[in-house]
């Protein structure tokens, strides 16, 4: 028992050495924006507050309007691209905090859609929503938020 | 046989809900984003416990295939300030357990600001970092976290409450961080047959709260926990068998540091539990007042998508004051290996080298107490589970 555990120690610290920094290194990545209803009053965000949002730690804008988060599918460019530089959390950080509020009854997640029109559409849909896209994307009369 | 249904039904649901998951875990049918929304979850877990040295939980010392666990959770929100759900959960663990399904949580929930909001129902216990996710494998990479501060043989005292909680979110002003904080108070309904020895048993309440610090340090988090609760027991002892009764107030507390950052994962958490028990024939029970002392420290790291591995160092003395015999103390060196094999099922491996017979269940290795047994010993665990 004693050798097999010594290799699983060691064989974890090999890892942690020559693995690279942060797990979805090789992930593709694409600049993002943040999307918001058209009537948001806001014109700016900080990421603590953004953060917040999607961690549903806040739900509430100062109109007192319901905030509704809503991601995009995990494994794609623009969810990386949100979660590492903007919510400074990676994926699997995330979803793993979501594991914990499902399972102990505390918080359900945002809802995860597949492409971006989808995005664009429950934002448009929804004035409280606020989702993240791509750059590239056309955001057709959301109002993009400049986040800090 | 019904070990080897759940595992089939394991298997299934994690091959089934891999492509399918986005579609069972939300149900959204109208444009009415909020409303329509019903979010169901859940697990199943098979899994082989092997304790060479000792029974560690029954018949472990010769290899167990008894490591089952499967839960379903239903979530709906009425409002956006009023929730309700619940969660069944069954298992069996080595012969705890016994299949017996229950409503591991249910709750009606009302949010009145994010500061502030009360839920009652039987509510998860907020104490120290993991208690209320300790039954769920794909919110946490141990198998089994650690037994100091997270006992398997204490699991039914201290999962959850039924009665009432505050809680909320307190966000301080500059870059102070926040704090996140719940009260609770209520009681631990538990069926306990009644023996030849134990004939009432009760806990009449319990109170407590737990506060958690997102410090101004990107990752940081500092907590506390602390707890109230009372054992209540009605015992015959003795030839010829005289009744006693034996009352004992507890206080449990625990102090929890979390640093997260860069696929890195680090915990640290220290733990005393003061039992104050008086009997009212102390010739056949003395009075008894000790306080155990519990603390580990746990890495880990996200590797790439598929492999999480960590390790930890647990300590448990059941009586902070002696704490040199075998029977008192317990050392507990784990590593785990996760393996992500997709985003719906992963496969845990799972060792553990143990000195002191502290954790040890003295029914469980034929009544022998912890003196005579064998200080050495280990746990070799493999687990599988799908979960949506």
């Amino acid at each position: 028992m004693k050798p097999f555990i010594l290799i699983l120690a060691l064989g974890w610290i090999w890892l942690g050495k020559l693995a690279p920094a942060r797990a979805e290194a090789d992930s593709p990545r694409t600049d993002v924006v943040v999307i918001v209803h058209p009537r948001n009053s806001l014109n700016t965000l900080d990421r603590k507050t953004l953060t917040a949002i999607f961690l549903k730690k806040k739900t509430q804008w100062p109109d007192g309007q319901f905030i509704l988060p809503v991601d995009r599918g995990p494994r794609t460019p623009v969810r990386y691209s949100f979660s590492e530089t903007l919510l400074d959390k990676t994926v699997f950080e995330v979803k793993s905090y979501w594991q914990r509020m499902i399972f102990s009854g505390r918080e359900v997640p945002p809802p995860e859609l597949d492409t971006e029109d989808e995005i664009i559409s429950y934002v448009l849909r929804n004035p409280g929503a606020i989702g993240y896209v791509s750059t590239s994307a056309r955001t057709d009369g959301s109002k993009i938020l400049e986040v800090r | 046989m019904k070990s080897r249904a759940l595992l089939f039904t394991a298997g299934i649901l994690g091959l089934t809900f891999s492509s399918y998951s986005t579609a069972f875990a939300q149900t959204t049918t109208s444009t009415s984003d909020f409303e329509s929304r019903l979010e169901v979850h859940g697990f199943a877990s098979q899994g082989f416990l092997y304790t060479p040295g000792v029974n560690w939980l029954r018949d472990t010392k010769q290899g167990s295939f008894n490591m089952t666990e499967v839960g379903l959770n239903v979530t709906k929100p009425i409002s956006e300030r009023f929730t309700v759900g619940f969660q069944l959960f069954t298992r069996e663990i080595a012969h705890v357990g016994n299949f017996d399904a229950k409503f591991d949580w249910f709750y009606a929930r009302y949010k009145f600001s994010d500061s502030f909001g009360v839920q009652f129902g039987r509510i998860k216990v907020p104490f120290g970092l993991y208690n209320p996710f300790r039954d769920i494998d794909s919110a946490r990479l141990p198998v089994f976290l650690p037994n100091s501060v997270y006992p398997i043989q204490n699991r039914d005292y201290i999962l959850a409450q039924t009665g009432f909680e505050a809680y909320g979110n307190v966000d301080f002003p500059g870059m102070m961080g926040d704090l996140e904080y719940r009260v609770y108070a209520g009681t631990i309904p538990l069926r306990v047959n009644p023996t030849d020895t134990v004939t009432y048993y009760n806990i009449p309440y319990v109170v407590g709260t737990r506060l958690l610090w997102d410090t101004p340090a990107q990752g940081l988090r500092i907590g506390g926990s602390l707890q109230f609760t009372k054992l209540d027991t009605d015992l015959l002892l003795g030839t010829p068998a005289t009744a006693l009764i034996l009352r004992a107030p507890v206080r449990l507390w625990v102090a929890s540091a979390e640093y997260a950052r860069n696929d890195w994962l680090l915990d640290v958490e220290y733990s005393q539990w003061h039992f104050n028990g008086t009997s009212t024939n102390t010739g056949l029970f003395p009075n008894t007042e000790i306080t155990s002392e519990r603390a580990y420290a746990m890495a880990s790291r996200r590797v790439n998508a598929w492999l999480y591995p960590g390790i930890y160092y647990s300590i448990h003395f059941r009586d902070m004051n002696h704490r040199h015999t075998r029977e008192n103390q317990s050392h507990d060196l784990a590593a785990t290996f996760r393996f992500d094999i997709n985003q719906n099922w992963m496969v845990k491996l799972e060792g553990h080298i143990v000195r002191g017979t502290a954790d040890v269940d003295v029914a469980s290795n034929g009544g022998t107490p912890r003196s005579q047994l064998n200080p050495n010993w280990g746990i070799f665990v493999m687990k599988t589970t799908a979960y949506f």
